[in-house]
This record gives C-alpha cells, sequence and structure tokens, in this order.
C-alpha cells in the first residue's frame, strides 16, 4: 500500500502513516466499487434510475485505495466516472435521444406555428417561429459544445499544463492526471492535510491537560533531582510514622503552566475543525457536480431549453452545470499544482506534523514517578510545537476555506457570462451571498 | 474598420510587445500563444460569417477583434507594470536591495520573528505563573491539619494571560496565511495565473474565468506586496505615523529581551509570621511583577494588534478591492462579498 508522504523526504520529520480518511486510507481515490459504478451508466434515460444512482454514489461516498505506487509519491484520483468512455457513452446515450425528442417536439411546435401564421397572415407568430428556430439550433450546438468542454477537461493533463508553464518540480509519481482528478485531489489532499494538522493540535491540548494535572508532594528536601524526588517519597510514605515529616510539607503542578498557553491552541484548533469541515464540504459538492450535474441537471436543461416559456430556467441549469463541471474544477486544479510540487508553499512541512498520529495518552506512566517535570516526555524531546501549528492553521484556513470559496466564486460568476452568451440574463447575487 | 483590418493591427500589436517578452518571462510568451490562438479562431469564425453571410458571425467577430485588442493592451500595461516595479524596489530602502515581492516578505518573515519572540515571553511567563501559583502548604497529623495556598493570588494573572495567547493566536495565524499568498504569488501569480487568466479571456465562453485569474494573479502579485510595504513604512519608528505613546522607540525587530517578561516567584511558606500576622512579603513580590508588566504591555499590544491584525486587514482589504476592480477591467464581474466576509 502505498503511503502520501505529506513531509518531504529530504526533512527530519518523517513520520508519515496512512490514517482512514472518509472511511479509506489517505494514499489517494479509487472510484466506487464496481457493482455501483455498473449502476452508474444509465442505460435507459429513467430518471428515476438517474436518482436511484445518484442517489448510491453519494451514500457510497469516497472510498480510497492505490495502485502500488512507491512511497514519498502522491498518486492523484483517478478520473472520475464521466471521463470513463464507457460511462461517457452512456450519459451520452441517455441524453441524445432526450434531446432528440425535444428538438422533434419544438421542431413540429415551430412548424405549427409557421403554418399558422401564414394562414392567418399574422406576422407575429411567423417572426416568432423564425426566432425560436434559431433558439433550437443554439440547443443543439450547446449540447455538443458541452460534451466538448466535459471531454476536453477530462483529457487535459496537467502535468503538461504545469509543464507549459515551466513550473519547478513534482513529487507526483503518475506521469497524468486530468483536470478532474487534480480538482478531486486538491481537496482530498487539503482535508487530509488539514486533519494531520488538527491532530497536532488536538495532541497539544491533551498534553496541555496532562501537564496541567501533574502534581508532587514535596515532604522532604527541593523537587528537582531523582534523588530528592526519592527521599520525598520515602519521607512522604513513612515520615508520619517515624515522626520526621510527612505531615508536612508543600504540594505543586510544576508543569501547570504550560496550560496556560492552550486558549491559543483553542483558537487554532477551531479555525482548523472550520476548515476542514469546509474542505469536506466542498468535496461533496465536487463529487456532486460529477455526478448528479451530468446526470440530472445537464439533461433537464437541455430539455427545457428546447421549450417555449421555460428557456430561462433551461439556460440557467445549461449554464450552472457548464460553469460548475469546468470553472470550478479548473480553479482547484490549478492551485492543486502547487499541492504536488517538490516545495509546496500551501501544504509545507513542519516539526508540529511529528505528532500527528501520535498518542498523548501513552507518554506518561509510572517510570515518571520520581520526575521533576514530564514536560520532555509529553513532547517527545522536540518541545512544545504550539507555535507551528497556530501558523498552520492560517495555511490550512487557506486551503480549506479560501480558495476551495474562491473557485465556487469563479464558477458562479463564470454563469452569467455563459448564460449571456446562452440568451439570458440571470442575477445570482442574492445566491452567492449564500457561500 | 472592418474586421481585417483589426486582426491585422492586433497582430501588429503583439509583434511590438513580443520585444517585452524578454523582460517578462514566460507568461509573455504564454499570453503571446493565447492572443494568436484567439487572432485564428476569430479568422476562421470572421470567414465562416462572410463564406455564408451570416450576419450574427460577424458581428461576433467584430465583437471579439475589440477583446483581443483590449487583451493586448492589458498585457502591454502589465508588463509595463512589472518593470516599473522592478525598478522601483531599489529606492524602497529594502535591507540587501531586495524585490518588490522579497521585500514584503522579508517584512512578514520580521514580523513572525517578533511574534514567536512573544509567544515565547509569554509562554516563559506562563509556565512561571502557572508553576508558582500552584504552590500550597500543608501541615498535617494524624489527619488533622490545614492546607493554605498563599501563591493563589497570581492565578488573577491567568486570565489577561489567557486572553493575550488569544490575541496573538489570531496574530500568527493571519500574518502567516498572509505570508503564505505572498509566497503563492511570487512562485505562481505571473507565472501561472496570470498567463492562464489570458489564456482563457481569448475566449468568450471562458471569459470570466480569465478575468478571475487575471485579476487573482495581479492582485496577488502587485498590490499584496505594496500594501504589506506600505503598512510597514507607515508603521516604522522613523516615520510620522509611529505613535510615540509607546515611549522609548521600538526597534524593527522585537529582541527576545524586549519581550521577556518578568518571572513570577512566590514563596508558598510566608503566608504568616509566627506572631500570627500576616507577611506582605509575596504580596510585595506580586505587586512589583504587576508593575513590571505594565511596561511590557504596550509592546505586546502594538505587536499582537497593529503589526499583526492591522497589517492582515490591510492587505486583505488591498487584495480583495483591488482583485475586484482588475477582474472588472478584465471582464468579469465578481462579487467578492462572500469571500471578504469568510476571510
Amino acid at each position: 500500500m502505498a503511503v502520501i508522504n505529506f513531509c518531504l523526504p529530504s526533512t527530519p520529520y518523517k513520520r508519515c502513516v496512512p490514517k482512514p480518511f472518509l472511511g479509506g486510507v489517505v494514499s489517494g481515490f479509487t472510484c466506487a466499487p464496481p457493482a455501483i459504478r455498473g449502476i452508474l451508466r444509465p442505460s435507459s434515460a429513467s430518471l428515476f434510475g438517474i436518482a436511484l444512482a445518484l442517489l448510491l454514489l453519494l451514500t457510497a461516498g469516497v472510498s480510497f485505495a492505490d495502485d502500488g505506487a512507491p512511497p514519498g509519491t502522491i498518486v492523484p484520483p483517478p478520473p472520475p466516472p464521466i471521463c470513463d468512455q464507457v460511462s461517457l457513452a452512456g450519459i451520452q446515450q441517455g441524453i441524445y435521444p432526450l434531446v432528440a425528442v425535444a428538438a422533434v417536439f419544438m421542431s413540429v411546435i415551430i412548424g405549427i406555428s409557421y403554418m399558422l401564421g401564414s394562414l392567418i397572415s399574422n406576422p407575429k407568430l411567423t417572426l416568432w417561429a423564425k426566432t425560436e428556430i434559431i433558439q433550437l439550433f443554439i440547443s443543439l450546438a450547446s449540447v455538443a459544445v458541452i460534451f466538448s468542454g466535459i471531454s476536453a477537461s477530462c483529457s487535459i493533463n496537467m502535468v503538461d499544463v504545469h509543464d507549459l508553464f515551466g513550473l519547478g518540480a513534482l513529487t507526483t509519481g503518475q506521469a497524468s492526471f486530468s483536470m478532474y482528478s487534480a480538482a478531486e485531489g486538491y481537496l482530498v489532499d487539503s482535508g487530509t492535510y488539514i486533519h494531520m494538522v488538527l491532530n497536532s493540535a488536538r495532541y497539544h491540548l491533551g498534553a496541555y491537560n496532562i501537564l496541567e494535572t501533574f502534581g508532587r508532594y514535596l515532604c522532604m528536601g527541593d523537587e528537582s533531582g531523582w534523588v530528592s524526588g526519592f527521599i520525598n517519597i520515602i519521607f512522604c510514605l513513612f515520615g508520619n510514622f517515624l515522626s520526621v515529616g510527612g505531615g508536612t510539607g508543600t504540594s505543586v503542578n510544576p508543569d501547570s503552566g504550560h496550560s496556560l498557553a492552550a486558549p491559543a491552541l483553542t483558537v487554532a484548533f477551531n479555525s482548523l475543525q472550520f476548515s476542514y469541515l469546509s474542505a469536506l464540504n466542498y468535496l461533496f459538492i465536487l463529487k456532486y457536480i460529477y455526478s448528479g450535474f451530468v446526470l440530472f441537471f445537464l439533461p433537464l436543461g437541455i430539455f427545457l431549453r428546447s421549450v417555449p416559456y421555460l428557456r430561462t430556467l433551461g439556460s440557467l441549469l445549461i449554464s450552472v452545470a457548464f460553469c460548475f463541471l469546468t470553472v470550478y474544477p479548473l480553479v482547484l486544479s490549478v492551485f492543486y499544482l502547487d499541492l504536488i510540487a517538490a516545495q509546496s508553499v500551501l501544504k509545507p512541512d513542519s516539526p508540529a506534523l511529528l505528532f500527528a498520529y501520535e498518542d498523548v495518552g501513552s507518554k506518561v506512566d509510572l517510570g515518571n514517578m520520581f520526575s521533576s517535570s514530564i514536560y520532555g516526555d509529553v513532547f517527545m524531546g522536540v518541545g512544545d510545537q504550539g507555535f507551528e501549528v497556530i501558523k498552520l492553521a492560517g495555511n490550512c484556513f487557506l486551503m480549506g476555506v479560501f480558495i476551495p470559496t474562491l473557485a465556487l466564486l469563479s464558477a458562479a460568476a463564470a454563469v452569467t457570462y455563459v448564460n449571456r452568451f446562452l440568451g439570458e440574463e440571470i442575477d445570482l447575487s442574492r445566491i452567492v451571498q449564500m457561500v | 474598420m472592418t474586421a481585417g483590418p483589426k486582426l491585422i493591427l492586433s497582430i501588429f500589436c503583439l509583434l511590438l510587445l513580443s520585444q517585452l517578452s524578454f523582460a517578462a518571462g514566460t507568461w509573455m510568451n504564454v499570453a503571446a500563444l493565447a492572443v494568436v490562438t484567439s487572432a485564428i479562431i476569430l479568422a476562421i469564425v470572421y470567414m465562416l460569417g462572410v463564406g455564408f453571410d451570416v450576419n450574427e458571425l460577424k458581428f461576433l467577430a467584430h465583437e471579439e477583434v475589440y477583446q483581443l485588442l483590449a487583451t493586448i493592451i492589458m498585457i502591454g500595461v502589465l508588463a509595463g507594470a512589472q518593470a516599473w516595479l522592478d525598478s522601483l524596489t531599489p529606492g524602497l530602502g529594502l535591507p540587501g536591495g531586495l524585490s518588490f515581492q522579497d521585500g514584503s516578505l522579508s517584512v512578514l518573515s520580521n514580523e513572525l520573528a517578533n511574534q514567536k519572540n512573544a509567544y515565547d515571553g509569554l509562554y516563559d511567563f506562563s509556565v512561571g505563573l502557572g508553576k508558582q501559583s500552584s504552590k500550597s502548604y500543608y501541615c498535617a497529623l494524624e489527619g488533622v491539619g490545614f492546607t493554605a495556598n498563599p501563591c493563589n493570588s497570581l492565578r488573577a494573572l491567568v486570565s489577561p494571560v489567557s486572553l493575550a495567547f488569544q490575541a496573538l493566536s489570531l496574530s500568527i495565524t493571519e500574518l502567516n496565511s498572509l505570508t503564505t499568498l505572498l509566497n503563492f504569488s511570487k512562485q505562481y501569480a505571473f507565472a501561472l495565473l496570470l498567463p492562464l487568466g489570458i489564456l482563457l479571456r481569448t475566449f468568450k465562453i471562458t471569459r470570466g474565468a480569465g478575468g478571475l485569474f487575471i485579476g487573482l494573479g495581479v492582485a496577488l502579485y502587485l498590490f499584496l506586496p505594496m500594501a504589506v510595504l506600505f503598512m510597514n513604512v507607515v508603521l516604522d519608528p522613523g516615520n510620522a505615523g509611529y505613535n510615540p505613546h509607546f515611549g522609548s522607540a521600538p526597534t524593527y525587530g522585537y529582541g527576545k529581551d524586549d519581550l521577556t517578561l518578568p518571572s513570577a516567584s512566590c514563596d508558598e511558606t510566608k503566608f504568616g509570621t509566627f506572631g500570627g500576622g500576616v507577611s506582605y512579603d509575596n504580596l510585595d513580590t506580586a505587586t512589583a511583577e504587576f508593575n513590571a508588566l505594565e511596561t511590557k504591555i504596550n509592546v505586546y499590544v502594538y505587536l499582537f494588534l497593529i503589526r499583526g491584525t492591522m497589517t492582515t486587514v490591510v492587505g486583505l482589504l488591498t487584495l480583495y478591492a483591488s482583485l475586484r476592480a482588475v477582474s472588472k477591467l478584465a471582464g468579469a464581474e465578481i462579487d467578492l462579498s462572500a469571500l471578504a466576509r469568510v476571510a
């Protein structure tokens, strides 16, 4: 099983362990199991079947596996089902007859309207028919454009894009991956990285609790050193009986001061949690776009756009489907080029990641009975990395919230332009405010 | 003027700009490629319009030629702006004659170092405070006795320390986000985002996305570092913007000594005298510590709120404002209020 190496191979913080993320391991995506993928191929245009497939896909969630790539490499997720030639052909087989039915239906209405207009010499009707015939051709052309766009997005190799712009070395072990895979890879990689930082923050908060409650009773001597510690224990146990102490002394929590830094980590922890949930949210939106938009919004939009008086709604659905299938993944995939870069800016290496999968509860044992401090044991000799965790929380916010929101807003902005291209004007400002 | 001569004019402008490509690096090559591709597509559209006598296609070609010209002018302006800023940076007095981008990164790096010193200072103080305030004295014989916590009064400092840590945490996170954005812009803004934006802008259907990428590239590469440097100049102790209320003017970087807080100390056995009176030794020590803290608190507040949070707020506001303006100029009107609200 391959492992995503979140720490750069040359750094001393290489403690990378595969951990479950969304029900799998972090090392990449696989498609849903074959049985589910089979359902995803719509052999008929049944809306019920499409809805069922969509539901199953969402329930299946995201699963991960890999193809045996060597450690230190990132394996991007494979292309989504819409890029699978068989599935794409299946979708087209489902949509093309629907488009043909809509076109014939519309042609009949236009023909009747034109004949009626000629018969009663009503220029309004004939003009309407002439306008509609152009719209019919636009609708048919838009189907071709949309599927060309999807095919292009599937075939764009982001490694080639990376090479075209002369960017630095990549860590990916795969020679090619599509724009869709890169977009998905961005969100998965972001989520996994944020999860690691979140774990590190959780470790620190747990450590502060342990440090806070560690107390010592000093019945004799000072609080430092092994010998003093031992003498203290003897006097505490037997001093009362021997009347040489034991009943008098000082109690102290020598490490409790570390816990005063907990509020700083709590702020970072809250921010990290928000970033993590945001990354997951955007990932599910992307998964829905890959399935629901193609299987439901697009055919419905194409059909409705061919029906008189429902053109506005149809255009909107087509624009939304097209933009969210192209612009949203495009923006995410561009940022993915940094995540797989040898020197990632957004996802830097840090000593704080050392604590990502450590168990803070196992760091203190009976052997610490004679210790004057357990700080060194709890923080494994490298010290408190709270400052680093707080710093990384800023990166995680950018990765999990800022960039995906930017991608979503750009897709929403593109909807307006594409809709204008299709001949309709819409105001999405209210919807954008909901983001 | 018909579309044909306009296309020739566009290509001529492009040829004039090509000499800038050596100065501007890779992005100009990609931009030139995008413009040439667009010109070829437009020529085909125009030919189809003429060949089949479709007025809509001819009109589309006419309209798009203007957009192509606008793109070429935009490329020229950006190349000029980049060259101008690069020539301007030596005059900014940045250490070692750093470039515009590196200068702003250096400023933020220093700020983060200051924040690290503040964090360490506060942390060290907290470690001492926690330990000293937890001390208690007990005396028992055969199950009868008492416990006294004479150092517990130091716990009064826990709340302000907690508040300071929260403020510091926000400040560090914000400054590091800004640093990451600047690092990203240095590496990708003109190398990836801008040429990609120009490429997308040349096609009508992706003009919105292209405008966004152009806006993002320009805002990140030019305006964000400008805001950071501007804030640094304003807050520099040698300038008029600096508030003399802070007493002895802090240097550009706060050393660890400037931010080291007095160590908390308490003797748990000094809670009373043998005569039955109250010992004031610990109270005197605590008062001395509070007084010493008061002299440091302004430096901390200045670091957290002005150097950290305010610099970030000004930087992000500049980023959003410039992103919106440049995107609009590039043909994409994006409502960024949601993004501003989230950040």
